[in-house]
């Protein structure tokens, strides 16, 4: 693979040009439409693991964190319908004792333990509770290594310091509108394969690309995307709307409170609030059914009595408050075909742990893991379609869990027989069988049950626990506690880590 | 909330896995024993015989010993145990070829990218010579060379495993007298009758020969083939895998020990099927399995004795087989464990770690006299798991052959597959991309083992390798050689090393190594 050409212009184009220029050092060109608006402003949390795939990249955090007004956060704070408030951290909750399980041990020890009480033992749950934060310590020791750390970031200005990053390695950029592609037969993998990209320049110009090894299709307009409207959807479980609707609003302000991300349960949807060190973001995704106009009033509603918002309504006082609507559809074919990828109009799933950029990043890696050294690969297409069906049906999975536990609907029946499985075995038998190769880390599948799923009907009672357990617990507690009053605020570590 | 907590265990047979069952939930419910809230009963009959032949097992068993909390020095000991750093397959890819299964990676990784994909870009040059010679184990066992791995992961020395050759019989053994320690009650005795409740179906109690009736909450089927419980009361249904694993007989015969004795399993493949040779520190185990369509049972044995490295010390006893697995290893409250659960020929050395994997689930998924329907499904669904990634594993050795000397290897190259491999292997031939099903054994490394001794050609390399000029990767590949060459030669030969640990001189590394992975959960946790 010698020449990638990649259409688009969101980050997930940008990641994708980046990754291979880093990983396979082949030559890139970056096409984006003249007259694409600039996408609406949101707040991103990059997970853990995105943070660590980035770095493998060469993005660095120390560099990128500055510029896209990036902040620290360790949970995210969950509300469901019945205003039941709990955090959901990165990292697992408690420490194996005598290597039982965390929640097997504290069943056992204190009988009925809600999620509330789960969070006490866990320092990114206290730390987001409480907004401090210091970086984890690499030794197994110590308290302060058993949390991680994800980042709120502007995606607008994540967007521009990506495309800064791939100016930087020589990626090249132009900015035109496509026209037209020549596919030709390709007697080696016995298919037509795309070969020429005609598009027009913002001159005027019309631009020929040649000899193109392979397209990476991320254009918002794309025209190999609008022939997929008419199929069946590709997923088995798909438990989003046939058009994902959105409603979202961002307020710029000065310096707001730094807050974990949060989910709310509202009626008409699931509201997520985020925040940059400079910018409040409101985002509500509609259930089905709900109308665009319902869900701006309802978000509207709730931004305006929200009391822990007195900025979002000082700014909606002031006007300043912009709300975009935005609907996509899913992608209804299989991703890679020929020697195409259509990498757009991925509905972001209803992004309760991950913003769009983790679901896409994983894309990315996977890809370039299948990289093709040759025109016939067939067999490495079928594997990243297998990966990517499975990757979305996972992420749709733990999405219908979450918002099935967050809306408190229990007689409701989940579509996900994982989802489903997962729910029923912790519930009846407080299991929870970790899996390996999970595209969701089996941490937060297990939190999310300890979390909101309330107590066990049943769990193992004959485990030996030791008789001092319940000192233990309390001990753990009490470091937890301690330690995390010792932190400093994040605004604070913050701005001493930027002055820097 | 459910309060009513198993009393009874009862297992039905000793053997491999009815004896590391006992030991393993006496250990897990030692507490409760002690308290007499809990009783463990075995029923086995010295009359029956169990199929234990000596047995070549995976690394996981030491997990499993340390677990338990058993002293590998008296375990080896007690066991006539040999060290095993992998298996040697020879003619399966092509008569006079031989490969090594070794237990741990190849070289190491550079630039975040597998060091295979390198090794095949160096291999298109002529710069890097066989796969085998960037193994730390393949290397350590091909010299008959051994030591314990280092828990230091900047060293070569950490980036292999071992397992042990072990005599499974005496291994029963031993785990009976540790469980007796602990209260599992041994009855002799055969099971005349098993009353089963009219309504549930849920097995009550057992009637021996004697008279005698043996009461239980949770039975755990250990009898073998016959499936006494869960086939024969239960009629639960067993999945026949012989139109992909079409061996169904084996031979088995121990013989002298030779003067060498080396440090891995040799798989040997025969005319109709394959033939093993377990060095064990008294004697050697060996077998041929084969496929009876395509082989006399009279030309097996012939087969087999002909192939002896030492004298045989008493006559081949005969073994047939249905490869598969039961439809619900665990169906109302019955959990079958071991080859009344489903059976897969021993060519990677699986049948004790499908036990222990089976017993590990059960202790995550114990169940209170309800016998959730939950605990019931998610426990057959790993089994399930495990068994279709291992056969996946198995039929690849069969499949991707170039003999043509005999109709059985023709027929099995040209034999249907499942899906799962032939995507796999599709995959790999593409680029040596090895695709990850989800959980179970085998890994990467084992793969790659395999399908590249197996010669099946790679035809291109992932084009990240493309980094490096050709001395950069000269370079790497010849540092990695001379480490493990290095290490490898200031290894003690496996012999000394063995009579040495036996004879109580074990070195700190080793102490520090139990140590750490003592510390790690290996069971009765969710973290595997």
């Amino acid at each position: 693979m010698k020449k990638v050409v990649i259409l688009g212009q969101s980050s997930e184009a940008v990641l994708y040009a980046i990754a291979i220029k880093v990983r396979l050092s082949c030559e890139v060109i970056l096409i984006k439409d003249i007259n694409q608006p600039e996408p609406h402003r949101y707040i991103e949390t990059l997970l853990p693991d995105t943070l660590r795939i980035l770095n493998q990249l060469g993005l660095k955090e120390q560099q990128w964190l500055p510029e896209v007004d990036g902040v620290y956060c360790t949970a995210i704070e969950v509300t469901t319908a019945d205003a039941y408030n709990v955090m959901l951290p990165f990292s697992p909750i408690g420490t194996n004792i005598n290597g039982l399980d965390f929640h097997s041990v504290a069943f056992n020890t204190l009988n009925k333990i809600n999620g509330k009480e789960f969070e006490a033992f866990s320092l990114g749950a206290q730390m987001s509770r409480k907004g401090k934060f210091v970086h984890p310590v690499n030794d197994d020791n110590s308290v302060l290594s058993s949390f991680d750390y994800g980042v709120n970031v502007d995606n607008i200005k994540f967007a521009h310091f990506l495309n800064a990053y791939a100016k930087y390695l020589n990626i090249e950029i132009i900015h035109a509108d496509t026209l037209s592609f020549d596919w030709a037969f390709c007697e080696n993998a016995s298919e037509n394969q795309v070969k020429t990209l005609r598009c027009n320049t913002s001159s005027k110009d019309v631009l020929e690309v040649h000899n193109i090894d392979f397209l990476i299709d991320s254009a918002e307009s794309s025209y190999t995307l609008r022939a997929d409207a008419q199929l069946d959807n590709i997923f088995e479980n798909d438990i989003s709307p046939s058009i994902q609707r959105q409603v979202s609003m961002s307020v710029e302000v000065n310096s707001p409170r730094l807050f974990s991300p949060q989910c709310l349960s509202l009626e008409v949807g699931q509201l997520f609030i985020r925040a940059s060190s400079k910018t409040l973001c409101l985002q509500l995704f509609l259930q089905d059914g709900v109308s665009l106009i319902d869900g701006e009033t309802a978000l509207r509603k709730f931004a305006s009595s929200y009391p822990y918002l007195p900025l979002i309504n000082d700014e909606i006082a002031k006007g300043k408050v912009n709300t975009v609507i935005s609907s996509k559809q899913p992608l209804k074919s299989l991703p890679w075909q020929a020697n195409v990828i259509k990498a757009s109009n991925l509905y972001e799933l209803c992004p309760v742990l991950q913003g769009s950029i983790a679901l896409h990043l994983e894309n990315v890696m996977s890809f370039i893991d299948l990289a093709p050294n040759t025109s016939a690969h067939s067999s490495l297409r079928n594997e990243y379609n297998r990966q990517f069906v499975v990757r979305h049906n996972e992420y749709n999975s733990f999405a219908e869990l979450v918002i099935h536990l967050m809306s408190k609907k229990q007689a409701a029946k989940l579509k996900s027989e994982k989802a489903s499985r997962v729910l029923k075995l912790y519930q009846n038998t407080g299991r929870y069988m970790s899996e390996a190769n999970q595209v969701v880390d089996n941490t937060y599948w297990l939190n999310i049950l300890l979390v909101l799923a309330g107590s066990p009907n049943n769990y193992n009672k004959m485990l030996a626990i030791p008789s001092e357990t319940r000192d233990i617990l309390e001990r753990i507690k009490n470091i937890i506690s301690v330690t995390c009053e010792q932190l400093p605020e994040t605004n604070v570590y913050m701005k001493h880590l930027l002055n820097q | 909330m459910s309060n009513m907590q198993i009393n009874e265990i009862v297992i039905v047979g000793g053997g491999t896995s009815g004896w590391m069952t006992a030991a393993a939930l006496s250990n897990q419910f030692e507490h409760l024993l002690k308290k007499q809230s809990i009783s463990i009963t075995l029923i086995e009959s010295d009359d029956i015989g169990t199929v234990g032949v000596g047995e070549a097992t995976l690394p996981h068993l030491r997990f499993f010993n340390q677990k338990l909390g058993i002293d590998e020095r008296e375990f080896m000991s007690a066991t006539k145990a040999t060290y095993k750093l992998g298996i040697e397959f020879c003619h399966w890819a092509q008569l006079g070829d031989c490969y090594m299964h070794a237990f741990g990676e190849y070289g190491k990784r550079h630039q975040n990218i597998e060091f295979h994909q390198w090794w095949l870009r160096a291999k298109d040059l002529m710069l890097a010579k066989d796969i085998t010679q960037y193994s730390m184990a393949a290397i350590a066992a091909k010299n008959n060379k051994f030591q314990h791995p280092k828990p230091d992961q900047n060293s070569m020395l950490s980036r292999f495993n071992y397992a042990y050759h072990i005599d499974a019989g005496l291994y029963a053994k031993f785990l009976r007298d540790y469980s007796h320690q602990r209260g599992v009650v041994r009855i002799e005795g055969k099971i005349s009758q098993v009353k089963q409740a009219g309504d549930s179906g849920f097995i009550q109690s057992l009637c021996l020969d004697s008279g005698q009736i043996i009461d239980g909450d949770l039975f755990i089927d250990c009898s073998g083939f016959k499936g006494l419980l869960i086939s024969e009361s239960l009629k639960v249904k067993y999945h026949d895998w012989s139109h992909y694993l079409p061996c169904d007989s084996a031979q088995a015969v121990p013989s002298e020990r030779p003067d060498t004795l080396i440090t891995y399993t040799r798989a040997s493949a025969r005319s109709a099927g394959w033939q093993w040779r377990i060095p064990l520190q008294h004697r050697t185990g060996n077998g041929y399995v084969y496929c009876s369509s395509f082989c006399e049972d009279q030309h097996a044995q012939d087969e087999l004795l002909m192939h002896l490295d030492g004298n045989p010390i008493r006559e081949p006893i005969q073994l047939r087989f249905i490869t598969g697995k039961r439809d619900k290893f665990w169906d109302k409250n019955v959990v079958s464990i071991g080859l009344s659960g489903g059976f897969m020929e021993p060519l990677e050395s699986t049948s004790i770690y499908l036990i222990q994997e089976a017993i590990g689930n059960l202790i995550d998924l114990f169940p209170d006299a309800d016998f959730s329907a939950e605990l019931q499904n998610e426990f057959n669904r790993l089994m399930d798991e495990e068994f279709y990634h291992i056969r996946d594993f198995l039929i690849a050795h069969y499949h991707v052959n170039n003999r043509d000397d005999s109709d059985f290897w023709r027929y099995v190259r040209n034999m249907q597959i499942p899906d799962t491999l032939a995507h796999k292997l599709s995959v790999f031939e593409t680029q040596g991309h090895i695709v990850n099903y989800g959980q179970g054994e085998f890994l990467a490394p084992s793969w790659l083992a395999v399908l590249i001794g197996q010669k099946l050609k790679i035809k291109h390399y992932h084009p990240s390798v493309d980094v490096l000029d050709t001395t950069e990767l000269t370079n790497m590949m010849e540092n990695i050689e001379n480490d493990i060459y290095i290490n490898a030669a200031a290894m003690k030969n496996h012999e000394d090393s063995l009579m040495s640990f036996l004879a109580n001189k074990s070195s700190k590394e080793y102490e520090l190594y139990s140590r750490l992975r003592a510390s790690k959960s290996l069971y009765g946790t969710t973290e595997k």
